[in-house]
């Protein structure tokens, strides 16, 4: 029971880099079977489909950058973990979960629309800006959900 | 198969539809000269390679076509219902060459979910039910009936029967909605040109039993009853569905029905232009591209046969794109 604000902190870490990563996994790998379908036809296409395929993977980003803060402090990177109280514990938890939650979802969905892009331009192929802008919408909330997740994190004081 | 398994099909079929003929290529298309020039056109748009007879330029466009799906779709088994009427045409081809002694190769229809050799050779044999292929029982039931009738017309109604019957289980059992609404319309129309055929020639009501098959949005009673009775009735009814500009058309001529038929699928699909991922935007791939192949057909073969370009564009069909 000693080390269970650690814990808890390091379960936080960890759904941040884990949902938001596989959010981040399961959008990109989406639009590049789009993006694949597309290229089969028309391989000049593979810059613009890349563009379109880069964004579902941003999340997985946010949850890392968010776990490392957890890990820095914690002092778990250093080599030193901190004491923690199980409550400093929940509380890390908690400002993890944002970034875990929204960024699952949203790369998930700005998969869906990045592979729509990729139809988009597959018959448009000028229409790119539309189809980024309207996927670059669905990454606002977890710009969002960042931000959220920094801020609590930041401001849990340990020790 | 979800939605999403179809990310790469979808992209690559709409990356095939950037290159589908317009309709204002078709008109351009129809004022051709000659068949040569409409050819030139063609190639000059990249639809065809090089100039060839009609025949086997449209064999060829509907081979490309298959072959595209087949390698784009990742449940093969939902290609099932593109070839449903093909397969019956085909088994009904196999039956009569029996009969006429004709080669069945020179009328086979492509694509076809059954090996076309496997059919032939079960057919010299009269084994249809050995053949792992819906309309087996239909095809042996067929022949029985052709060989102890004597008359090829049993066999044919007996097989386009099976057609519409498989056709609207499709309609009934297809997850995709555009699935069913296509094969529900295909099924309706087809049953809607037999009750007037069967209206105008006064067949009896044993011959209208075994044609009309089931219906999806009609009523196969109502439709049965009407087809035995008075023309106005049968009319009145039509009037009253879905179908009532098509039975309006059809009162005016056949090929005008048909028109009517192939454009309103073309209405029909033309909701997935919309739709992101599935089953549907195959559907209406498959749709509109047929559709694009059959526009040509009539076009080049009217230039063929000389027909004046009014003519011709009096039966060119909506395209989708």
């Amino acid at each position: 029971m000693d080390n269970l604000g650690l814990f808890l902190a390091i379960l936080g870490a960890a759904f941040a880099a884990g949902f938001s990563g596989v959010g981040s996994a399961k959008g990109v790998g989406l639009v590049g079977e789009a993006g694949a379908g597309l290229l089969s036809e028309d391989s000049s296409m593979f810059t613009k489909v890349l563009v379109l395929q880069i964004l579902p993977g941003t999340q997985g980003l946010y949850g890392f950058l968010i776990a490392i803060i957890v890990f820095t402090k914690t002092g778990l990177l250093a080599g030193a973990p901190v004491a923690m109280t199980w409550q400093q514990g929940v509380a890390m938890l908690a400002a993890c979960l944002p970034i875990a939650i929204v960024g699952y979802f949203s790369a998930v969905y700005q998969g869906r629309v990045s592979a729509s892009g990729v139809s988009l331009i597959a018959k448009k192929p000028t229409e790119l800006i539309k189809g980024m802008t309207m996927a670059a919408l669905v990454e606002f909330y977890a710009v969002l959900a960042l931000l959220i997740s920094f801020l609590a994190v930041n401001n849990i004081t340990l020790g | 198969m979800k939605n999403l398994d179809y990310a790469y099909c979808v992209a690559r079929l709409r990356a095939n539809e950037a290159y589908m003929l317009s309709g204002a290529f078709m008109m351009k298309l129809c004022e051709s000269e000659s068949l040569d020039g409409a050819l030139s056109l063609l190639t000059e748009k990249g639809w065809i390679k090089e100039k060839g007879s009609v025949k086997d330029i449209i064999s060829l466009k509907n081979k490309e076509l298959w072959t595209l799906l087949n390698e784009s779709v990742p449940d093969k088994d939902e290609l099932g219902m593109f070839c449903v009427l093909n397969d019956f045409f085909n088994i009904k081809t196999a039956v009569k060459c029996q009969f006429s002694g004709a080669d069945p190769f020179d009328y086979y229809l492509y694509p076809s979910s059954v090996d076309l050799a496997s059919l032939t050779e079960k057919a010299k044999l009269h084994e249809f039910s050995s053949l792992r292929l819906r309309g087996a029982d239909t095809a042996e039931k067929a022949y029985r009936t052709a060989l102890l009738t004597e008359n090829g017309q049993n066999a044919e109604i007996i097989i386009d029967r099976g057609a519409i019957d498989c056709l609207c289980d499709y309609a009934e059992k297809k997850k995709s909605n555009l699935g069913n609404e296509v094969c529900g319309f295909l099924c309706d129309t087809a049953n809607i040109k037999i009750a007037l055929r069967i209206n105008a020639l006064g067949k009896g009501k044993d011959f209208a039993e075994e044609a009309i098959g089931n219906c999806f949005k009609l009523d196969r009673k109502t439709l049965l009853e009407l087809a035995l009775g008075e023309r106005e009735s049968l009319y009145a009814y039509l009037q009253s569905t879905q179908y009532a500009e098509g039975a309006s058309l059809y009162a005016e001529s056949t090929a005008l029905y048909e028109k009517w038929c192939d454009d309103r699928i073309i209405e029909l699909i033309g909701k997935a232009k919309y739709t992101a991922f599935g089953f549907d935007p195959v559907c209406a791939f498959y749709y509109g591209k047929q559709n694009e192949i059959k526009c040509v057909s009539i076009i080049l073969t009217a230039l063929q046969s000389g027909l004046p370009a009014e003519r011709i564009k009096e039966r060119v069909r909506i395209n989708y794109v």
